[in-house]
């Protein structure tokens, strides 16, 4: 089956015009923005929508048209919004691995900041105020005497199961 | 002698943003008079041109300049 047949046209010759429809479920709308953007310059765009799911494009020509002309037009549409659609498609695929790359060059060229001398010593004071701060804290928790109460009775249990043995 | 040229413009909603269209009229409101009116799917542009040697396409290029914007946009 020919293209021409999925996509039907009317071509309107006296103004230089083509206008076709397509699918936003086949073509997102984004993705035919794109296609519009490489062709603004050479011709003018005009998107429409009648439908839900349905984008309606008209393409006219700056220059008088002949016969056959509207039809390539169309068709070269058609093929820009293909390779768009498969160019993005590729980039989202390769996101993170790009992302991963850039991110480890960028890693890779910076500099690795050095301390100065003072404010290395004053770092390690401070490292060494915190270890001792965290040392008297252990020895509290270490010296409190309530682990010595047994409210649950384990000592008794623990030393049964002993004698058992 | 001067010729009133009115033309309408309809722009699709979910196609054109309002932002976009404001600033192609911003951009080309010294060329003609425009004016802009909400419907329910559409905003309408209504452009009157003053032709004496000016442009007829200027519907057209308001069109491209105003798609150019919108994508410009996203």
């Amino acid at each position: 089956m020919k293209l021409n047949k999925i996509i039907n046209h009317s071509i309107n010759l006296e103004n230089n015009e083509i206008i076709f429809s397509l699918n936003t479920k086949i073509y997102p709308q984004e993705i035919i923005y794109k296609t519009c953007y490489t062709f603004i310059d050479r011709m003018y765009v005009y998107l429409d929508s009648l439908k839900k799911n349905e984008i309606i494009v008209s393409l006219k020509s700056k220059e008088k048209l002949t016969k056959k002309q509207p039809e390539s037009l169309k068709d070269e549409f058609l093929n820009e919004l293909l390779n768009i659609l498969i160019r993005e498609a590729v980039s989202k695929k390769n996101q993170k691995f790009l992302e991963y790359i850039i991110g480890g060059a960028i890693t890779a060229s910076l500099e690795k900041p050095e301390m100065k001398k003072e404010n290395k010593k004053e770092g390690m004071d401070k490292v060494e105020k915190e270890i001792e701060f965290l040392k008297k804290e252990l020895g509290k928790i270490e010296c409190s005497e309530d682990y010595k109460k047994d409210p649950l009775n384990i000592k008794k249990i623990f030393k049964d199961y002993e004698k058992r043995k | 002698m001067k010729k009133e040229n009115k033309q309408f413009l309809k722009f699709h909603n979910k196609l054109y943003s309002l932002e976009s269209l404001k600033k192609a009229i911003k951009a080309y409101e010294k060329i003609a008079k425009f004016k802009l009116i909400k419907e329910k799917k559409y905003a309408v542009v209504e452009i009157k041109v003053l032709s004496f040697n000016q442009n007829e396409n200027i519907g057209d290029e308001f069109k491209n300049y105003a798609l150019f914007l919108n994508i410009q946009s996203l």
